[in-house]
């Protein structure tokens, strides 16, 4: 197997996937079988209206809300259940299930810091709590993210003396310094203020373009067109449209998703006009 | 003997106990409101002559034992010419003392009339004096039923404390048959249940009308 | 007339007592938290069958009158082959009495605090001993706080009816200094004021607490 196989078969061990992805919450099926392929590196954003079961569906991918029915595979590895299943799901260990947790980032719309503790220290949690590392190092490697993401003059600050732009970026710094293979982004600019939305973004965008390996959930479609490599459109728990980032947003092909993503371009159009 | 044969038996003292735990519970719960509403004047003055007075009461109240505000009370009524009177003791005890809480209950929840209404009556010429009649003290009043109700409670478990003074409650009665009959886990048994029998019914009721019912905890003995 | 000299030879009786009612309080108290401790967890992460036994107990603890309870566990115990010594009555009910107050209080600060807090410490893989004691109890404290102290000033002023099964605190020593200077109204208001004191510096200690912790939440 010459070089570029072998390096195309490594990403695709390396991939993230979910296959069939179901779930009922009461008497709504919020999700109806869902695929995902994410390569390493790849950024895809879910879009579509809001109750289509968006937010739902990532929460299932990392496992922090099981899904009733369907497989994650992270680099070929079953989240959540025992590889030894037939056709029963058998739950992994709460212990592994967190140990895979760690290795996935996730960055809420509601940031969630830990109001107690300064920046550094909210970064520097996990990598002490679930890492194992030391304080010291822990530190230093906090000091270091906050400052990747900009906010290298408010490390020891406590989050409520950060605007939500800044919690936000406190937040991914947290994901971020745990290293991990994948980050979920569940629609991190929406609780924020419009002037406070574009330094969250530019954050994103400077992570996509470091090659990380993200899936987004978000309203932003311009920032979505910009940033996304593909671009997944759900409605009702559904995925209807799927493909390269451009082509869904500006040219869908699917009657839903063109509905939807006209609203966006007529105001593209309406903008370029004057 | 069995359980269900010594309960019959002592029956007749046992509920006489009860009625008058009830008597006493009613008696200082009507005295708490009165004094209750009277605290919550003072606290409303803009003199400070008239509202610190009414905040030591408050503090003093709710910062004792009810078993020494009991006794105070006890060895002060003969010093007026009232001694010999346990139940008035009791009553006048367990009243103060509920009626600082209740004040406080009332304060509370003076907050939910709010500014605007009370400029809206004086914009058409209502006194204050009505303004409070009217306006203030219902809505005052309605807000507070649930914490008040639970003060009710809370007070009922208070009136085992008069046993302490020889007034026959259902505690002291419930110890005079076991003096007798020797009986103790039956007896007390039955006067655990008794309590439960008048408190549980109001508990519910109090939960229905949307108070946690543990808001208010002990410090009532 | 009130003899100066009378009452000043029954402090150092008065003080005992007093003394003796901080220790048993504390002690009260410790057991009601930790009661109160498993009752919230019972109720928070038990079967469906122990959230409902808990909740009918805290229930009928809410109705039971704290003299009968003491009562209870004076006189009936013995007659089924356990003998506890006064105080020992004394401390297990002040601690069985307030534990599902407790239990309430936490189970309510537990509530108020935000799903999103638990969504990224489990997110982050942390497991709940973990996370429990570094990020959520900590927020929990300034709500608790206010709350726990109105238990803790109410436990200290109930520990007065253990006077009533001879357990030998201060208003067991009130009637001790009584016996000795028949001066029943002086001394109960003494020994109230006592009270008064202890009450009031708990309260604006807890205060001064409360103003500390929280300085930084948001």
């Amino acid at each position: 197997m010459c070089a570029t196989e072998q390096a195309a078969d490594d990403r695709h061990r390396y991939a993230f996937r979910a296959r069939n992805i179901r779930k009922t919450l009461g008497d709504n099926e919020i999700l109806r079988g869902i695929d995902l392929d994410v390569e390493p590196g790849e950024v895809v954003c879910i879009l579509g209206p809001s109750g289509s079961g968006k937010s739902t569906l990532l929460r299932c991918l990392n496992w922090l809300s099981p899904p009733d029915d369907g497989e994650v595979r992270m680099g070929g590895e079953l989240i959540g259940l025992s590889a030894a299943t037939n056709h029963r799901r058998v739950k992994l260990p709460d212990s592994q299930i967190r140990r895979q947790r760690s290795r996935i980032g996730m960055v809420f719309q509601s940031f969630n810091l830990w109001p107690h503790l300064t920046a550094r220290q909210n970064v520097m949690e996990g990598l002490i709590s679930v890492q194992g590392m030391r304080r010291d190092e822990a530190a230093k490697r906090a000091e270091e993210e906050l400052i990747r993401v900009g906010l290298g003059n408010r490390i020891d600050v406590w989050p409520s003396s950060l605007s939500g732009g800044q919690q936000q970026r406190v937040a991914i710094a947290r994901a971020l310094a745990m290293r991990p293979e994948l980050m979920l982004l569940d629609e991190p600019t929406s609780a924020l203020d419009p002037e406070l939305v574009g330094e969250v973004l530019e954050v994103i965008q400077s992570l996509a373009a470091q090659d990380t390996t993200m899936i987004i959930v978000t309203h932003e479609i311009q920032f979505a067109a910009d940033v996304a490599d593909t671009v997944l459109f759900m409605d009702e728990g559904l995925v209807v449209e799927r493909g390269d980032a451009r082509q869904v947003i500006h040219a869908p092909e699917h009657p839903r998703s063109a509905r939807f993503f006209k609203r966006f371009t007529d105001t593209q159009t309406v903008s370029r006009q004057d | 003997m069995s359980f269900i044969q010594i309960l019959v038996a002592n029956l007749p003292p046992l509920l006489e106990g009860m009625g008058m735990t009830l008597l006493l519970t009613l008696a200082a719960t009507l005295l708490s409101w009165v004094v209750g509403l009277a605290t919550l004047a003072t606290q409303l003055s803009d003199s400070p002559f008239i509202r610190i007075p009414g905040r030591l009461y408050i503090s003093l109240m709710r910062g004792t034992p009810a078993l020494i505000q009991l006794f105070v009370i006890f060895f002060t009524l003969p010093l007026i010419g009232l001694g010999g009177l346990p139940m008035l003791a009791a009553i006048l005890a367990l009243g103060l003392n509920s009626a600082a809480y209740v004040a406080e209950i009332l304060r509370a929840n003076t907050r939910v009339v709010g500014i605007g209404q009370i400029e809206a009556a004086r914009a058409i010429g209502l006194s204050p004096f009505r303004t409070w009649t009217r306006i203030r003290l219902p809505q005052l009043l309605r807000a507070s039923l649930p914490a008040l109700i639970n003060e009710f409670t809370i007070l009922l478990k208070t009136t085992p404390l008069a046993s302490v003074v020889a007034v026959t409650e259902l505690t002291y009665a419930g110890q005079l048959v076991i003096a007798r009959t020797f009986e103790s886990t039956t007896i007390l048994l039955a006067t655990a249940a008794g309590y439960l029998l008048i408190a549980l019914p109001i508990l519910l009721l109090a939960q229905r009308l949307g108070l946690s019912a543990f808001k208010q905890a002990g410090g009532r003995a | 007339m009130i003899d100066l000299d009378l009452i000043v030879s029954v402090l150092p009786v008065l003080a005992a007592g007093l003394f003796k009612t901080v220790w048993l309080s504390l002690l009260g108290a410790i057991l009601a938290l930790g009661g109160g401790i498993l009752i919230a967890t019972g109720i928070e992460r038990g079967p469906h069958w122990l959230r409902r036994t808990l909740s009918a107990w805290t229930l009928v603890t809410l109705s039971l009158p704290l003299l009968v309870l003491l009562y209870l566990l004076f006189f009936v115990l013995p007659e089924y082959g356990l003998t506890l010594s006064p105080t020992t009555v004394g401390v297990a009910g002040l601690g069985l009495y307030y534990a599902p107050y407790v239990s309430q209080l936490l189970l309510g600060a537990l509530s108020a605090i935000t799903p999103g807090q638990f969504e990224a410490c489990r997110a982050m893989g942390m497991a709940p001993w973990r996370y429990m004691p570094r990020l959520i109890v900590p927020q929990m404290l300034p709500l608790l706080l206010p709350s726990m102290t109105g238990l803790m000033i109410g436990l200290i002023k109930d520990s007065a009816l253990l006077s009533i099964i001879a357990v030998h605190e201060f208003m067991h020593a009130a009637k001790a200094a009584i016996s000795q200077t028949y001066a029943p109204l002086e001394i109960y208001l003494i020994v109230a004021l006592a009270y008064w004191l202890l009450t009031s510096l708990i309260d604006s200690l807890m205060r001064r607490l409360e103003r500390r912790m929280t300085r930084h939440s948001t």
